[in-house]
């Protein structure tokens, strides 16, 4: 490894969009990535996705995640992939988590540019090592459009 | 309850029979039993522990019926009356969902439960813009009286208990069911049906709110003091404990908030000067009975119904017994159940379907097997309440009321679960009550502590899900289970309506109605009235709920973990 001696924590943004309670998933999922070492920010229940985009850029995080329990994610994705594209952004990874049976919205979710989507199966340490892998792997390309690594929900998932 | 000679001679013999076996004690698979609460659990029970634990049949378990209740509430329990089967459902539009109803009625279902989409449980009218993409998505689209019209044309209302799953607007789906038996020409007061109406949940899990938590806490308590007066026969709170439990709580926890939140209610009805006998008699419970914890759940409810009981007699001097009777509708929750083998879900239904019976339930709900993929197909709702049949009509599980009490593991286990329960709800007293904990922050920390530390030991592999973290079969057995679509012209469908209504109606009626709502609210009278009127003159959800917000504000949720 030849990475600065001080390496920047990675910063996550758990965000809630819409209109959907369920949160559970996004504070175990939140505490598990404090408790290995990630500078975590949550935005609580339904902010916009002008907020969620606001936050995550004055906070400079490196990954959105983006959970929804209710299916309202590609409305959600799409709109948060356009503010960051309209912005010039392209150095924060955006992934999205939940339930999301079908594999054809899978499909034009990571058409939007999500770079994973993590099923309500996937497992903690999963997502741990692909937001480790992935920053790692834009730190180094000085962008967040690096060559993925495959998400590990993706094997999971059906 | 034994004679000391007795209890002498028992020890002796349970000292020997740890003795004689302790090198097979050593083969066990692991050193330490326990619950998801941290109760420890026996190798074995007997006699002994009942006097350790200075447990005293007749002050603390007694008989079915009678106080403490720690047997069930009822001295026949199922033997005079089933269960009432009560499955979730609801389908997004209202015709559906009523050809849906009148089919569940058909087949053997006598409690109907109605459940709404997210716009409609936030207050926003379909064609909001936050409710894009979210219109019909998990349950039925109200936006105005006619959609409560159509759910319920054809059905009496005055012949079937209605539950219907709204909180933060409670107050607006209890106008329209009154509005409803009032044009089908019931009279009102003798209505059947709940509410959930437990804005206070929201606020720690659910998400579900809208006004700042002072202002939701004021709504409930009218809506609770109109039913008390207007409706007898109502139930009007139906505590939402399970959803503490499918947001992670531990059981204990689940109880103690449970009980914390009822405690709340019961405060401010009697603040407002609401009789707690009149209150505490129609105030029910929907507590969770997930198969992860045969034993524990049941003792979960003995013991919650232990100290409901004596709270309700000793804090607030209740009389009637019926005040100390905590009423249930047991049900299980999606989190326990697994994506892999859908199928296999059933199981898990049938075991939670088990635990709700032996644990005195009143009312029971099982999940579908295929809610992990979707909204639930009208098949899996159908098997779902076969399962229920089956439980009660096949097995005789129901010809002995509550069959495992006397049990010394039961009693024993109800007991170390109750001292646990009244230890939480003692911290949150000292806190200054629910409202003050859930305001801190402090209800939601401990929940999301608990469900992180399951999460910990269902990858550990500790916490054990057949066919996702042990005995993973190969590949996924393919299902042909289709849920539920919901049609993206939905949407758009329901804006039309909209538009239609809102032409096709008397505005002056509606504006003036609306501008009543907005006094009553400002000042300190009960809302109830201006609700009923409002929506008889059709305004919409999302007027109804925005002209409180007017007054009110909304509540936004802390972006603290």
């Amino acid at each position: 490894m030849n990475a600065a001696p001080v390496e920047r924590p990675i910063r996550v943004l758990i965000a809630k969009p819409g209109l959907d309670g369920h949160d559970r998933g996004a504070k175990v999922l939140a505490l598990a990535l404090r408790d290995a070492g990630f500078e975590v920010l949550y935005t609580g229940l339904h902010r916009s996705c002008e907020e969620i985009t606001a936050i995550a850029l004055q906070e400079d995080v490196d990954i959105i995640g983006v959970s929804m329990l209710s299916g309202g994610h590609y409305a959600a994705l799409a709109r948060i992939m356009s503010l960051l594209r309209e912005q010039g952004i392209d150095d924060i990874i955006v992934v999205a988590g939940g339930f999301l049976p079908d594999p054809e919205e899978i499909a034009a979710i990571k058409a939007l540019g999500v770079r994973a989507v993590f099923d309500t199966d996937t497992r903690m340490d999963a997502v741990i090592a692909f937001f480790r892998e992935v920053v790692r792997q834009s730190r180094a390309a000085g962008t967040g459009v690096a060559a993925a690594p495959r998400a590990p929900g993706e094997a999971a998932s059906q | 309850m034994y004679s000391d000679d007795f209890i002498r001679k028992l020890r002796q013999e349970a000292a020997q029979w740890e003795a004689a076996h302790a090198a097979e004690f050593e083969r066990e698979q692991k050193p330490r039993f326990s619950n998801d609460s941290g109760v420890d659990l026996q190798r074995v029970y007997t006699p002994l522990d009942l006097v350790d634990r200075g447990i005293d049949y007749l002050a603390d378990v007694g008989f079915p019926g009678a106080f403490p209740y720690a047997r069930g509430i009822s001295a026949t329990m199922y033997r005079a009356q089933p269960w009432k089967i009560r499955q979730y459902a609801g389908f997004s539009k209202a015709r559906e969902t009523n050809l849906l109803f009148k089919n569940l009625i058909r087949q053997g279902q006598n409690a109907l439960s109605l459940a709404f989409d997210l716009p409609t449980q936030l207050g926003l009218d379909s064609d909001d813009p936050r409710s894009h993409g979210e219109v019909g998505k998990v349950g039925l689209t109200i936006n105005s009286f006619q959609d409560w019209e159509t759910v319920f044309d054809g059905i009496d209302v005055g012949a079937i208990f209605v539950n219907s799953v709204s909180n933060a607007q409670a107050m607006v789906t209890l106008a329209m069911h009154v509005g409803v038996a009032r044009k089908q020409g019931i009279d009102p007061g003798t209505l059947k049906g709940s509410l959930q109406n437990d804005v206070l949940k929201e606020y720690i899990c659910r998400g579900n709110y809208i006004f700042p938590v002072a202002a939701g806490m004021r709504l409930a308590v009218d809506s609770f003091m109109y039913c008390m007066e207007k409706l007898p026969e109502y139930f009007p709170v139906n505590m939402g404990q399970y959803h503490l439990s499918e947001a992670g709580a531990s059981l204990v926890h689940e109880a103690a908030f449970g009980l914390g939140i009822a405690i709340a209610y019961m405060d401010a009805v009697v603040a407002r000067g609401g009789d707690i006998d009149r209150f505490a008699s129609r105030f029910s419970f929907v507590i969770s009975q997930d198969h992860t914890d045969f034993f524990g759940e049941i003792a979960k409810f003995r013991a919650q119904r232990r100290i409901f009981a004596r709270t309700v007699r000793q804090r607030y001097g209740a009389n009637n017994p019926e005040s100390m009777m905590m009423r249930v509708l047991s049900t299980n929750g999606g989190a326990s159940l697994c994506r892999p083998h859908p199928i296999d879900n059933q199981t898990r239904n049938a075991i939670a379907c088990i635990v709700a019976a032996l644990s005195g339930a009143q009312f029971i709900g099982l999940r579908t097997m295929d809610e992990v993929l979707g909204i639930p197909s009208e098949d899996s709702t159908l098997a779902s309440i076969r399962t229920q049949l089956i439980v009660g009509h096949e097995s005789n599980l129901t010809s002995v009321v509550d069959p495992l009490g006397g049990s010394y593991y039961l009693e024993a286990l109800t007991a170390d679960i109750e001292k646990e329960i009244l230890r939480e709800l003692e911290r949150i007293e000292v806190m200054g009550g629910m409202v003050k904990a859930i305001e801190s922050g402090y209800v939601q920390r401990v929940i999301a502590d608990d469900a992180y530390r399951q999460q910990r030991e269902f990858e550990a592999g500790e916490l054990v899900r057949v066919g996702v973290n042990k005995f993973v079969a190969e590949k996924r057995e393919a299902h042909t289970m289709k849920p539920y679509v919901v049609d993206p012209a939905d949407e758009r469908e329901q804006a039309e309506a909209l538009a239609k209504l809102r032409a096709s109606r008397d505005a002056q009626r509606v504006n003036a109605a609306l501008d009543e709502l907005r006094k009553v609210a400002a000042s300190d009278q009960n809302v109830m009235a201006a609700v009923i009127a409002a929506v008889e003159a059709y305004a919409t959800m999302g007027e109804i709920c925005g002209a409180l917000k007017d007054v009110f504000g909304e509540y936004r949720s802390p972006s603290v973990l």
